[in-house]
């Protein structure tokens, strides 16, 4: 799937990917890769200045650690994230169940 | 080889983030992530050549990249400007005044204007690098400012720092000293003209970078 469909809603899956406990980039770029099945195999690059941005909003936290013989950041969800999160979930609960319900219904016989 | 693709990926992406003193940490960032997709591919059974000729496919286009993160990090530089001339602002703002109005006995006129001068001067910057700050920050979002916007705002506030500053240490340094009757308000105005040439450095290279990221988004 491209880039621009998953537009609104990145911030919410990187954030439920993040709830799980703290990761680092790679780890949430393939945890979002294999929770989805493959749907979601994104530019890997382009879901680092996504982590960046929500770092920015207060929605994630980044720490420096010390990786395999290199630097390594990883995030984690702060208490904002956390509301945010829930807002996302309900938001996407309510929305999805309403377009399901539409194209799912059946045709209205004619009159 | 391996290690060249992805050396030669991170020099492309420097280049183009090499306007922000924080460019270092991205790099570091996405090395981790092309060795991290590198090393994943290795286990897998790719040759190691392979391997990061693979991992740099999947991270895309470094230029591409690069522009991603200007945006951001022109914000979070704009946004530690910004609270950095709030909170000088205050303490040199009240040095200043606190020896002007120890000398205003002794010249009511050129002091009582200048303290109406300075205080119409933040009247505006203020509400401006407030805003700034704001919009660099967690409220972002809220504010739905674009970060040229927001970037420009601090450095035009980081502008007027720069020229009040200028002002204070040519013209009221000098006032203050000749009239001062005590050397408390000529003390007080000499620490202060200390502070406010050391953030009038500081502002005016914070208005240099800053204007080369609102450049660089517009």
């Amino acid at each position: 799937m491209r880039a621009e469909a998953l537009k609104g809603h990145l911030d919410a899956m990187l954030l439920a990917v993040v709830s799980a406990g703290p990761r680092h980039g790679y780890a949430i770029i393939e945890e979002l890769r294999t929770g989805s099945r493959g749907t979601f195999d994104l530019p890997k690059g382009t879901v680092y200045p996504a982590l960046h941005r929500l770092e920015q909003a207060g929605l994630l936290t980044g720490t420096w650690s010390t990786g395999p013989g290199r630097r390594r950041r990883t995030y984690q969800l702060t208490a904002a994230g956390r509301r945010r999160l829930g807002t996302e979930r309900a938001t996407w609960q309510q929305f999805s169940t309403a377009v399901s319900a539409v194209l799912e219904a059946k045709p209205w016989p004619a009159t | 080889m391996a290690g060249d693709l992805i050396a030669d990926y991170l020099v492309r992406l420097g280049t183009g983030l090499q306007i922000s003193p924080a460019a270092a940490h991205v790099l570091a960032e996405i090395e981790d992530g092309l060795r991290c997709a590198a090393e994943d591919h290795v286990r897998r059974g790719t040759a190691p050549d392979r391997a990061a000729e693979l991992a740099v496919a999947e991270f895309g286009d470094p230029e591409a990249l690069a522009a991603e993160f200007v945006p951001l990090l022109g914000a979070a530089e704009a946004h530690r400007d910004g609270v950095a001339l709030l909170a000088t602002g205050p303490v040199i703002g009240v040095l200043w005044l606190t020896s002007a109005v120890l000398a205003w006995p002794a010249a009511p006129v050129p002091v009582g204007a200048g303290i109406v001068a300075v205080g119409l001067v933040l009247v505006t910057t203020v509400p401006r690098i407030s805003y700034g700050v704001a919009a660099t920050g967690r409220l972002g979002r809220r504010l739905r400012a674009t970060p040229a916007s927001a970037i420009g705002a601090v450095a035009a506030a980081a502008r007027t720092a720069v020229a009040l500053d200028v002002a204070l240490v040519l013209l009221a340094l000098p006032g203050l000293v000749l009239i001062g009757r005590s050397p408390l308000p000529t003390t007080l105005a000499a620490v202060a003209a200390l502070l406010s040439l050391a953030r009038l450095v500081t502002a005016a290279r914070a208005t240099r970078r800053l204007n080369r990221f609102r450049a660089l988004l517009t």
